[in-house]
C-alpha cells in the first residue's frame, strides 16, 4: 500500500553550500560543513573558532622536528602541565578536539609507553586550539599543530608536497624546533643536518622574503636532555654538538633561545620500541613561557 | 695554617733567586728559592686535594657536630662510631661483648632512633609490565622476607658527611671490586670526593638534613657497607612501604606506606612548580606504621637488587649495569609512579639529583630487641577495612 507525503523543500539548506568558507590556515575554499580543509587538511573547527575571536585572532605557532625527536609527548605534556599544574601561566583549551591528544600521550607515559610515531597523513593529525594567559596580561589564543616528523622531513626535501605544512609556516608568528639530544650527545651528528634543514626552509617561507624569521621568536629545544651529561646551559651545548645549527640559528634566527627539555627519566629498549621507566619532565613549559612573552 | 696565594709564592721564590745571584750570595738564594717552592708545592690545589681556583669552592661554609673534628680523635672509637651513626657495627654480637666503655642501652636507643624494625612476613611483589597498566589480576611473586631495620628516612648530607669526612671514599676496602675503577670519578662541583652536588667536600647550606643525592649506587653501596648496613632488596622494601597484612588466602597491600589515598602533605611530589628535595623532618604524616618517613616521594631510593630481579613476567632481563629504585621523587609526575609498588631502574653509576637512598640491616645480625608491634599495624578489624578498599 502506497502512502502519501508532503516533504517541505528546504532550499534555504542548499543556500548554505552557495558561501564558500576560508580556510583559516591556507585560504582555501571549503563547504561550510567540512570537517577538514580540501587543500589542506586542516581542521575546520580551527577556521570556526577563529571566525569567533576576531578581536583577537589566533597565533599560529609551529613545532618542528625530526621524526623521533619527541615533538607529542613534548606538546601533550606542556599541555597537561599548563592546564592541570598551573604555576604563572596557564592554559586552557578550546574545543574538545585540543584535550584529546594531551589525554591520549598522557594516559599513555602514566602505563609507561610512548605513543606511536605520528602517521604522515594531515587527516590524523592533532591540532590544539589553546588560550594562554600569564598573570594578569591579555589571555592568547594559540593553535598548535602536531606535524608528523615524516611529513616535516619530506617537505623539506620536496616543497610544496605537504601543503599544510607550508601554508601554515607562512602565517605561523612563532615556532619550536626541536632537536634529540641523546643523539647529539652520543655523537649522532644527523640531528644537526636535520634541523639546519628546517630553519633553512623556515626562513624562507615567509611572504616577504626580506623579513624572513627576523622578528619572530624560535625556540630550539633539546629534547631526552636526561640523558645529556653537562653542566653547561643548551647555548654551550648547542654550540659544541651542533656547530651547524648554532651558526643557522645566529645568522637567520636573530630572536631564538636554546632550551633543555626532557620527559622521561630513564628509557629501555623491548625490542625496537621505547619504554619510558619514569616521568619526570624537567623544562618542558619554559619554552611556550618565552615564546609568549615575545609573541 | 693561612692559605697564601700560590703566585705570591712563586713570585717570592723567583725573586729570592734573583737576589742571590745579584748579589753573589748564591747558596742563601738557592735555599730561599727552595723553600718558597717547597711552600708552593705545600699549597697548591692538587696537594691540597682542592680546586682554590674557584670562588665558590673556597667559599664553602661548614657547621660542625658533635662527633667532628679533634675532640672526636681522642675520643674511644666506639664513642666516635656511634656518634658517626654507625651504631649498627657496634651492634654485631661479635662486637658488643668487647664493648666496655659505650654502654649497650645507649647504643640499643641510638640505634632505634635511627632505625625501625619490619617484622618478618610475606610480601607479593608485583610485575613491572602490570605496575605500568595499574593491573591488579595476574602472577605475581610472592616473597617471604626476614626480619630487619630499616633506617627512618633516607641518607642525609649530614650523615653522608660523615662517610666523606672519614675518608670512605679513599678506602677501597668499602668499595664492590667492580667499581674500583670508577672510584676516582665520583667527585664533587670541585673535583674532590664527594655526591655531585657538594661543593669541597661539602654540602649547600641549610641542606644539611635534605637527602643525599647526586650519588651511583656505588657510592651508597660503599656507604652502606662502612656503617655496617646494606641497601635494601625490593621485597624489603616493599614489606615496609605496602605494609602487607596477611589473611586466610591473601595478602593485602597499601598503595601508599599510610593507606590507600595520597594527601599534599604527606609526600613531596611534583606539584606544577620547580621543587627540590625537602628536610627528612617534613612531612612528618607520610609515614608507615613504625615511622618509616619519605618512603614515597622526595627521593628515589636505590635498590640493592637488579632491575627486573623479582619480576616473573618482565619484558626486561636483569641486567647488573641497570639497578632498581623505588618510591619516587620530588618531580615524579604521575601519582601512579610513587606508589609501594611502582619501580623504575637508572644504571648503577648515575649519580641523579633525584636519586638518594636509605639502608637496612637483617635482624639476625645485630643485638637489638625489635619493639612491640604498635596497634595500628597488627590486623586489627579496621586496618582490614582500610585495605579492602584499595588494597593492590
Amino acid at each position: 500500500m502506497k502512502r502519501r507525503v508532503i516533504v517541505p523543500l528546504d532550499s534555504y539548506e542548499l543556500a548554505k553550500y552557495s558561501v564558500q568558507v576560508k580556510c583559516v590556515v591556507c585560504g582555501g575554499e571549503n563547504a561550510f560543513d567540512a570537517e577538514r580543509c580540501q587543500h589542506c587538511c586542516a581542521p575546520m573547527s580551527i577556521t570556526q573558532r577563529a571566525a569567533e575571536q576576531k578581536r583577537n585572532p589566533p597565533k599560529f605557532v609551529a613545532s618542528l622536528g625530526a621524526s623521533g625527536s619527541g615533538k607529542t609527548v613534548f606538546l601533550a605534556m606542556m599541555i597537561d602541565i599548563l592546564s592541570r599544574h598551573p604555576g604563572d601561566l596557564h592554559l586552557l583549551a578550546r574545543g574538545a578536539f585540543s584535550v584529546g591528544l594531551q589525554r591520549q600521550v598522557v594516559q599513555g607515559l602514566q602505563a609507561c609507553c610512548f605513543p606511536r610515531l605520528t602517521p604522515t597523513s594531515p587527516h590524523d593529525w592533532s591540532w590544539m586550539y589553546c588560550q594562554l594567559k600569564r598573570g594578569r596580561k591579555a589571555a592568547t589564543d594559540m593553535v598548535i599543530p602536531d606535524f608528523s616528523g615524516a611529513a616535516i622531513s619530506r617537505e623539506l626535501e620536496q616543497p610544496r608536497s605537504q601543503p599544510v605544512i607550508r601554508a601554515f609556516l607562512r602565517q605561523c608568528r612563532a615556532a619550536i624546533v626541536f632537536v634529540d639530544a641523546a643523539r647529539l650527545a652520543q655523537g649522532d651528528a644527523d640531528p644537526d643536518y636535520e634541523t639546519m634543514k628546517t630553519v633553512g626552509y623556515l626562513s624562507e617561507t615567509r611572504r616577504v622574503p626580506k623579513r624572513m624569521w627576523g622578528g619572530q621568536p624560535v625556540a630550539v629545544v633539546f629534547t631526552k636532555a636526561d640523558k645529556v651529561e653537562t653542566d653547561n646551559g643548551p647555548e654551550q651545548f648547542a654550540k659544541e654538538k651542533a656547530p651547524g645549527l648554532y651558526r643557522h640559528c645566529v645568522e637567520r634566527l636573530p630572536n631564538h633561545r636554546f632550551f633543555f627539555a626532557s620527559v622521561a627519566g630513564q628509557t629501555l629498549f623491548e625490542g625496537e620500541r621505547e619504554i619510558p621507566l619514569r616521568v619526570e619532565p624537567r623544562g618542558v613549559a619554559a619554552p611556550m613561557a618565552w615564546l609568549t612573552e615575545r609573541i | 695554617m693561612f692559605p697564601m696565594p700560590a703566585p705570591i709564592i712563586a713570585t717570592a721564590s723567583a725573586t729570592a733567586l734573583a737576589a742571590g745571584h745579584l748579589t753573589g750570595n748564591w747558596l742563601l738564594g738557592s735555599v730561599a728559592a727552595l723553600f718558597g717552592l717547597c711552600m708552593l708545592g705545600l699549597f697548591s690545589p692538587r696537594a691540597s686535594g682542592k680546586r682554590r681556583s674557584k670562588k665558590e669552592c673556597e667559599s664553602t661554609e661548614r657547621e660542625d657536630w658533635p662527633g667532628q673534628g679533634s675532640d672526636t680523635a681522642k675520643a674511644d672509637p666506639a664513642d666516635k662510631m656511634l656518634r658517626q651513626g654507625r651504631a649498627a657495627l657496634l651492634l654485631r654480637p661479635m662486637v658488643l661483648g668487647e664493648l666496655g666503655k659505650v654502654a649497650a642501652a645507649e647504643l640499643t636507643d641510638a640505634f632505634r632512633e635511627q632505625m625501625a624494625f619490619i617484622h618478618a612476613g610475606a610480601v607479593r611483589v608485583p610485575s613491572w609490565v602490570r605496575v605500568g597498566e595499574g593491573d591488579v589480576d595476574g602472577p605475581e611473586l610472592i616473597v617471604q622476607v626476614a626480619a630487619f631495620w630499616m633506617d627512618r628516612h633516607p641518607v642525609t648530607n649530614r650523615q653522608f658527611a660523615q662517610f666523606v669526612e672519614a675518608g670512605g671514599y679513599l678506602n677501597l676496602a668499602f668499595w664492590r671490586e667492580e667499581s674500583h675503577p670508577m672510584v676516582g670519578q665520583f667527585v664533587d662541583q670541585c673535583g674532590n670526593p664527594g655526591p655531585r652536588p657538594w661543593k669541597s667536600q661539602w654540602f649547600q647550606r641549610d641542606e644539611a638534613d635534605y637527602p643525599v643525592t647526586g650519588v651511583s649506587w656505588y657510592e651508597c653501596d660503599a656507604y652502606a657497607t662502612w656503617a655496617g648496613k646494606r641497601l635494601p632488596s625490593d621485597p624489603e622494601w616493599m614489606k615496609a612501604a605496602a605494609w602487607p597484612l596477611e589473611t586466610e588466602n591473601q595478602i593485602s597491600q597499601w598503595t601508599f606506606p599510610w593507606g590507600n589515598q595520597l594527601n599534599s602533605d604527606q609526600a613531596q611530589l611534583w606539584t606544577g612548580e620547580p621543587l627540590g628535595p625537602c628536610d627528612v623532618g617534613e612531612r612528618a604524616a607520610g609515614q608507615n606504621p613504625v615511622g618509616v618517613k619519605h618512603l614515597i616521594g622526595n627521593v628515589w631510593e636505590w635498590m640493592h637488587d637488579d632491575f627486573c630481579l623479582w619480576d616473573s613476567c618482565s619484558p626486561f632481563q636483569p641486567d647488573s649495569v641497570l639497578a632498581s629504585i623505588r618510591g619516587g621523587a620530588f618531580d615524579t609526575f604521575f601519582e601512579s609512579q610513587a606508589t609501594s609498588a611502582f619501580f623504575s631502574a637508572e644504571h648503577r653509576s648515575e649519580r641523579k639529583a633525584n636519586i638518594g637512598f636509605r639502608c637496612v640491616v637483617s635482624a639476625v645480625d645485630v643485638v637489638c630487641q625489635p619493639p612491640a608491634l604498635p596497634t595500628d599495624a597488627t590486623s586489627t578489624s579496621e586496618s582490614n577495612d582500610a585495605r579492602s578498599g584499595g588494597s593492590r
